[in-house]
């Protein structure tokens, strides 16, 4: 036990105390961020502002009431009666964003064309869409005597407000956006780290082979020591890291979490923390002790990346499912997903998260991970055992399960 | 510390790496493990070190299977060297050290004398990848004795040091043998293990060629081994009638006598043939002994 301690004090501070490390720790929230808010805070916001449209065959009543309602849209209307001829070759020439030709018989259901430069951004044309039909349909009501602004009040559309009613009895009022973009994330996080952690197990062991140093550490101690130090070092590192993370992400959802658009954040509670920490504990472990058995029967990286596809498949199956798993947390595929060992440990966070399992179904998921973890660890610690003095020899994934008979 | 290996057997597959091998080695002695490469000198030593497990047979320490804190009284330099490059090279000695339950106060001054006597006190704050080969290999031994074990299993040792490496390191061992350490030395020299060993045993596929103490095996073969340096053709000494087998350098050979034959006659037939510097009847080297013995066998 002692000298798993020293070998587990000097795992992590090989890993915690390098220059890599921290800048993965500050950079790691941002990265995230980065590969999953952004690119659609990114579509949000560009090409929204300092539009200039020139408007052609408008009478002007109706550019005042039209130029004004785009204004606050942020795209600018301005007159012109050139032709259509003079306004393309304004546009070519890239004078000019685009211009709006409007029909003569605008009342009548004739299409206003747009044209412009490049491919107008949809939301443009939706928001074009919206501000002009609104001022037509005015126009017309106002033609047929009626009042447009009662009209409006009486057809006011109504909203839904959705609201989780948990086991606990607690309401949550669920933002469907929020759910998905906070249920990806932590797919992401816990995918990217379970991976990131299981792969670096992986080079660690190869490494302590391929520079020999390994006999001379199997003279000074147990191999299951040297095994379950190497993962522990890396656990306790990865912990700390979660840890940084974490008091990150909070404070972050916290100041620009509103700006982001995640008005309402689905409840982050202690509890939820703490099974983010087990799920991933779980993951860690099982997918650390396989990455291991691989690192210890490779011959080399490269070698060590043929064996571990396989499981970075498995891996990446939760991910690649967010989707289906987030919207829809209790269905069949969500919950079998959440009971397989090599995809429980995302799955059955990311349920947790965005609903409200039954308590057997978390109960039974852990249990299954649990065992899942030991004989993965048995498993490999055989493969550790045999593989880790082998040199020279590239295995498949077949030969390597055949040290297990060895 | 008493090592003794009894009966010890290892396979792997069809292969048999070690077939029943036994000896003993004691305090205060250098027991040299000898042969050629793959001939199961690895093997055993690993057993030894119980990082493999042997297939039949019993490793004893002091007359005991190997305890919990046994570990702790061997040192051991294996044949792969590897350190740790990215650590420096003072916190690589206390870190292995500590695995052997030294203390980082009680050892530290240990640490001091080894680097100076090897001269790496320079390098005691920088990274191991900063040195040479021939420095690491050297902190690779420092690494196996830090701890003052009672026995040290030293695999190959010498094996791509130069000279003056190669002598800083034969000293500190012979020294250790003389501080009453065990030291159990691996090596397909048969030279250093000659000038080095008390006793030894050569192996060959994993069996006992020949084993016991050095003086005893050598006279075991008698006296009728010539050594001759000289300027000339070699051809002719190769060529002699008088010479039943002959171990050649370009400058120097060994030459057995044929039977019947004395060195007298063979000294008579080289004279103002080739230029004889050094005439010497000697008994057989080990790496004679033991080509002969595979010759035989063969």
């Amino acid at each position: 036990m002692e000298k798993l301690g020293k070998i587990f004090v000097h795992e992590f501070r090989m890993i915690a105390c390098t220059k890599a490390f921290l800048i993965l720790t500050i950079l790691g929230p941002f990265l995230l961020i980065g590969m999953t808010v952004v690119p659609s805070l990114v579509s949000q916001r560009t090409q929204r502002s300092g539009i200039e449209l020139a408007a052609t065959g408008l009478a002007p009543e109706m550019f005042s009431q039209l130029s004004e309602s785009l204004a606050q849209v942020d795209i600018r209307l301005r007159p012109s009666d050139q032709t259509a001829e003079q306004l393309d070759s304004s546009v070519k020439q890239e004078n000019l964003f685009g211009y709006l030709a409007f029909p003569e018989d605008l009342l009548g259901g004739e299409s206003v064309e747009l044209v412009t430069r490049e491919f107008p951004d949809l939301r443009i044309v939706e928001a074009l869409k919206a501000v002009i039909s609104r001022a037509v349909v005015d126009l017309r009501l106002k033609a047929a005597g009626l009042d447009s602004e009662r009209i409006r009040a009486l057809t006011t559309p109504v909203e839904i407000e959705a609201k989780q009613l948990t086991r606990s009895g607690v309401k949550s009022q669920a933002d469907t956006f929020s759910f998905i973009m906070v249920g990806i994330t932590f797919t992401m996080m816990l995918y990217m780290t379970i991976l990131l952690y299981g792969q670096s197990i992986g080079r660690s062991v190869l490494q302590e082979k391929t520079s020999k140093t390994v006999e001379i550490m199997l003279s000074s101690v147990g191999e299951m020591d040297l095994l379950f130090g190497k993962i522990l070092g890396q656990a306790a590192a990865s912990l700390l890291q979660y840890g940084v993370w974490i008091g990150m992400a909070l404070l972050g959802a916290h100041l620009i979490g509103p700006a982001l658009g995640l008005q309402r954040m689905p409840q982050l509670s202690v509890s939820t923390l703490l099974y983010l920490v087990l799920f991933f504990l779980l993951g860690f472990f099982l997918f650390a002790s396989l990455f291991a058995a691989f690192g210890a029967a490779a011959r080399d990286e490269q070698n060590l990346g043929q064996l571990s596809w396989p499981v970075i498949v498995i891996l990446v199956f939760p991910m690649v499912s967010a989707g289906p798993i987030v919207t829809n947390p209790g269905s069949s595929f969500s919950v079998l997903l959440s009971l397989f060992p090599l995809t429980a440990p995302i799955v059955m966070f990311v349920r947790i998260l965005v609903s409200d399992p039954l308590r057997w179904q978390i109960m039974l998921s852990v249990c299954i991970q649990l065992a899942a973890v030991a004989v993965t660890i048995l498993l490999s610690a055989k493969i550790f055992r045999v593989g880790i003095l082998m040199t020279g020899k590239r295995f498949t994934l077949f030969e390597v399960f055949r040290l297990l008979r060895r | 510390m008493n090592l003794a290996v009894v009966e010890v057997s290892k396979s792997y597959g069809a292969l048999r790496a070690v077939d029943e091998l036994s000896f003993e080695a004691f305090p205060g002695r250098i027991y040299g493990l000898l042969g050629p490469n793959g001939a199961g000198k690895t093997t055993t030593i690993r057993m030894i070190m119980n990082i493999i497990v042997p297939d039949r047979g019993r490793i004893l320490f002091d007359a005991g299977a190997i305890q919990t804190g046994d570990k702790n009284r061997i040192g051991y330099l294996p044949e792969e060297r590897g350190l740790y490059g990215k650590m420096v090279v003072n916190e690589l000695l206390l870190y292995f050290a500590s695995l052997k339950g030294k203390s980082r106060a009680a050892v530290q001054p240990s640490i001091d004398r080894w680097l100076e006597r090897f001269d790496l006190m320079e390098w005691k704050s920088k990274k191991v990848d900063e040195l040479s080969k021939g420095m690491a290999q050297k902190l690779q031994f420092v690494v196996s004795i830090i701890h003052d074990p009672d026995l040290v299993v030293l695999d190959e040792p010498f094996a791509g040091l130069d000279p003056v490496s190669t002598e800083q390191l034969r000293k500190a061992v012979l020294e250790l043998g003389e501080r009453g350490k065990t030291i159990l030395l691996s090596t397909h020299i048969m030279e250093q293990a000659e000038r080095m060993c008390s006793e030894i045993l050569i192996i060959d596929h994993g069996r006992e060629l020949l084993s016991g103490p050095v003086e005893r095996v050598k006279s075991r073969f008698g006296r009728n081994s010539v050594v001759i340096e000289f300027d000339g053709d070699a051809r002719i000494i190769r060529d002699c009638e008088l010479v039943a087998n002959l171990i050649e350098y370009p400058r120097w050979v060994e030459a057995e006598l044929a039977e019947g034959a004395n060195a007298d006659r063979l000294l008579a037939c080289l004279v103002g043939k080739v230029a004889i510097r050094r005439f010497e009847v000697v008994a057989p080297s080990l790496h004679k002994i033991f080509v002969d013995r595979l010759k035989k066998k063969g």
